[in-house]
């Protein structure tokens, strides 16, 4: 239906252009003579007052009228002319009886004026003319009055200006379908200039990000520091966001990367090394799984790739790396789950792992009466770069061994300097962000949420504390 | 305001170790508020020391119950933050 109704308007479109009526010049009677001059003005008169039915008694009274003799001047040959010219316009008038009906019929139609009409007109122009052609230095000034603005020309002049109005609109249409058409070129250009990730076009063994040095280090100088001092108390004010960023706000800055190292799997699909890693909470929910049994869902969900944003199903991948976090001990440990080898790779930046007492494996409840193939062999990784004695760069290093790893890069032994990462992720990070802002993109949402639960039912014992 | 014109959203929020608190809150509350009710329910001064998830995804303090889509029935995870620095293991 709603392309019947498309092409309809379209052919209504067209009509009007392309059909008999469309641009003509205005037609103009020449009203050059005193006695057509008048009779002229009185013939728009009657036209602009006459109703359908009565322009042909009301244009005999015209003719009638115009018996009355020239006032300006009685010279012989005006007469004559005079004369001549009533005898036309009885002529005409004769003609114009015939017409009349015609006029009805087309203008309750509401189509400009028929063929003989104009011939009408033509006519009279004609028996004018002859007049005219002595008497111009006389009328100009009058000629320049009598511009017929008759309904027929306003008329015209309305349907001239609902053509140019159609063929604006269609114009316009035309105009605006180029630019959708530029638009979405442009989107599909930017699409593929976006970054899908902060780390897109910048590898971890590389040299790092040196071009976009100097514009973080030009808005760290002018526009972080600078609004911290406005501040009165611009060292509290400091503190206490620099504490926030650095330690109440550690996990989600390991999830924040994690998720962009996540979603960079996801758009390197063409790529062998198939990744993906876990929210940072994971171990928690493995570790609770016994306590808090909706947790063991939570865990299920995360393997088939719900529970996490941007989340692969494991079946899909090779590797999963999971971010550890002892929280008695204050320290972040990565672990690879290596899936195609049945292993679980152990990575950490510190001697903790020596440190630490082995969990002995067939103690446990789990593991009695298994063979040792049964569960995943663990080994820890050794001869990476590790983290100075007294920092505090765990964190950044166990994202910085995900990234080495997601790009399949051997982490090294040595040569990481934790200034170093800090900056990169910090810089990289902003830069995104601003990339983000400015080009008015969002991430791509690729997230399978998981279904809702269908029903919900709550005890009316609980206690329920409501909030306005 | 006429009963019926408002209309109450229950949350639950579920702490790590299964207890749940329910909550009942117009659809144009902030996040914050619930979260600070939640937190001082819980005895704890801040409420950024739990981390709040639906369905995996943080919630953010600034937004409110529409904005986050949440509806009668959901159930929020509250998450104790985790630190780590790595120096506290060579002590």
């Amino acid at each position: 239906m709603g392309g019947g109704r498309a092409m309809e308007r379209k052919r209504t479109m067209v009509v009007p252009v392309s059909g008999p009526f469309g641009k003509r010049k205005s037609d103009r009677l020449p009203a050059c003579c005193l006695e057509g001059h008048v009779l002229l003005i009185r013939f728009d008169e009657m036209i602009k007052e006459a109703s359908s039915m009565t322009i042909a008694q009301s244009f005999i009274g015209v003719a009638s009228s115009s018996n009355i003799k020239c006032s300006f001047c009685l010279c012989e040959e005006c007469e004559q002319q005079h004369d001549y010219f009533i005898s036309r316009v009885k002529e005409l008038i004769d003609i114009f009886k015939e017409m009349t009906y015609n006029i009805v019929v087309h203008t309750s139609k509401k189509i400009s004026q028929p063929l003989k009409f104009k011939r009408l007109k033509k006519s009279i122009s004609q028996s004018l003319s002859i007049i005219s052609e002595r008497k111009k230095s006389m009328t100009t000034a009058l000629v320049s009055h009598s511009n017929p603005k008759g309904k027929e020309n306003e008329k015209e002049k309305e349907k001239e200006k609902e053509e140019e109005e159609e063929e604006e609109e269609k114009e316009k249409e035309k105009e605006q379908e180029k630019e959708k058409e530029e638009k979405e070129k442009e989107q599909e250009k930017k699409k593929e200039e976006e970054q899908q990730y902060p780390f897109e076009g910048f590898i971890i063994d590389g040299k790092g990000p040196t071009e976009l040095m100097a514009s973080f280090s030009q808005w760290i100088n002018e526009g972080f520091y600078k609004h911290h001092e406005k501040k009165r108390d611009k060292d509290d004010h400091y503190l206490s966001n620099c504490s926030d960023l650095e330690f109440k706000q550690l996990d989600f800055y390991v999830d924040v990367i994690l998720y962009y190292l996540r979603k960079k799997s996801k758009q390197q699909s063409h790529s062998k090394y198939r990744y993906t890693t876990t929210n940072c909470f994971f171990k928690i929910y493995i570790d609770n799984g016994s306590v808090v049994p909706e947790y063991e869902n939570k865990i299920v969900g995360t393997i088939k790739g719900f529970g996490i944003p941007v989340g692969l199903p494991l079946h899909l991948t090779y590797e999963v790396h999971v971010p550890v976090n002892f929280n008695g001990e204050f320290h972040w440990v990565l672990v690879v789950i290596v899936l195609k080898e049945r292993r679980i790779k152990y990575l950490e930046s510190s001697g903790f792992y020596e440190k630490k007492d082995r969990t002995n494996w067939s103690v446990l409840e789990s593991y009695q009466g298994k063979k040792k193939s049964h569960p995943f062999e663990a080994i820890h990784a050794t001869g990476i770069a590790q983290q100075a004695s007294n920092s505090l760069d765990c964190e950044v290093f166990v994202i910085a061994y995900v990234e080495f790893l997601s790009d399949e890069l051997q982490i090294p032994f040595d040569g990481i300097i934790y200034q170093f990462l800090h900056l990169r992720y910090a810089l990289l990070l902003w830069n995104y962000g601003i990339l983000k802002a400015w080009s008015g993109y969002v991430s791509n949402n690729e997230d399978t949420q998981r279904p809702r639960p269908k029903k919900v039912k709550f005890d009316e014992n609980v206690v329920v504390t409501t909030i306005d | 305001m006429a009963e019926g014109s408002r209309k109450f959203i229950k949350l639950k929020i579920k702490a790590q170790d299964d207890t749940i608190l329910h909550f009942k809150v117009n659809p144009s509350t902030i996040m914050k508020d619930i979260f600070m009710s939640y937190s001082s329910k819980k005895q704890m001064m801040n409420y950024k020391v739990f981390r709040f998830f639906f369905d995996g995804k943080r919630l953010s303090p600034k937004k409110t119950v529409n904005e986050l889509g949440l509806k009668n029935g959901d159930e929020i995870d509250a998450m104790i933050h985790q630190d780590g620095g790595g120096s506290a293991c060579n002590y």
